[in-house]
């Protein structure tokens, strides 16, 4: 058997297993969305001291 | 929109069908060629396609997963537009690597007789992911159905990549032991 048969059977494994894996897809958006609103949020406190840094030496 | 309404206005002839697929599963379907044909412009073709080939398949199928009807049907769309593309000697996305990782499974002769066998074998792969754990299952299926690389599976599942080259090559030596034990020839 060639290995583009052997993934065109896998191809045809039961749905609901691709189903499955989707889901666990999903989680990839969520994973980077959290990390996206941790950057979001500490945006503002590091204008902020960056500000005061400078305030303070220059 | 639910999937049972998107299927019933395709059974109802109805084409606002494929803007409703589209709004739903557009970024799923493009992810899926993505990953097998890389990004260039076929990617926008073979999505088309997919609704195409929804719009003509719905009736009379009547699928209870939509999504992976629709997986699937991109998957080979996608496939057989890879193939094409790599006799004219074009590059795919994640596709080149996945096959050449199920190599060491099969010996690489092109026989008539696995024709015979291929929905045998599509029920004993079946049966060997669900004596799978669902993230193992979930790892084999997103890297040899979805064609996602290495890292993306990782992320999606919280391990680093070496972790997930591990599990997949453990699975990979598994699989093959588990259909050579039930007479497949490979």
């Amino acid at each position: 058997m060639t290995n583009e048969k052997l993934y065109e059977v896998l191809g045809d494994i039961n749905e609901k297993y691709v189903k499955e894996a989707k889901e666990y897809r999903k989680a990839k958006k969520l994973v980077w969305f959290k990390w996206g609103a941790i950057a979001a949020c500490l945006c503002p406190f590091y204008i902020w001291t960056d500000r005061l840094y400078h305030r303070q030496f220059y | 929109m639910d999937d049972t309404k998107i299927v019933q206005l395709y059974w109802d002839r109805n084409e606002q069908a494929i803007p409703a697929t589209a709004d739903k599963y557009g970024n799923y379907c493009t992810s899926i060629t993505k990953n097998i044909l890389g990004n260039h412009e076929d990617v926008e073709e073979c999505v088309n396609d997919t609704y195409m080939n929804a719009w003509n398949s719905m009736p009379p199928h009547r699928p209870s997963i939509l999504s992976a009807f629709l997986g699937k049907i991109i998957c080979n769309l996608s496939f057989n537009r890879y193939k094409h593309d790599t006799a004219d000697k074009r590059g795919g996305g994640e596709l080149p690597v996945v096959l050449d990782e199920l190599s060491e499974l099969v010996s690489g002769k092109d026989d008539v007789e696995e024709e015979i066998c291929h929905n045998e074998l599509v029920r004993s792969i079946d049966t060997f992911l669900d004596n799978l754990s669902p993230k193992q299952r979930s790892i084999f299926v997103s890297r040899y159905w979805y064609a996602d690389s290495i890292s993306e599976i990782a992320i999606c599942h919280g391990m680093n990549d070496s972790a997930v080259s591990m599990t997949l090559s453990r699975l990979r030596l598994k699989l093959h032991n588990y259909l050579l034990e039930r007479g497949f020839e490979l």
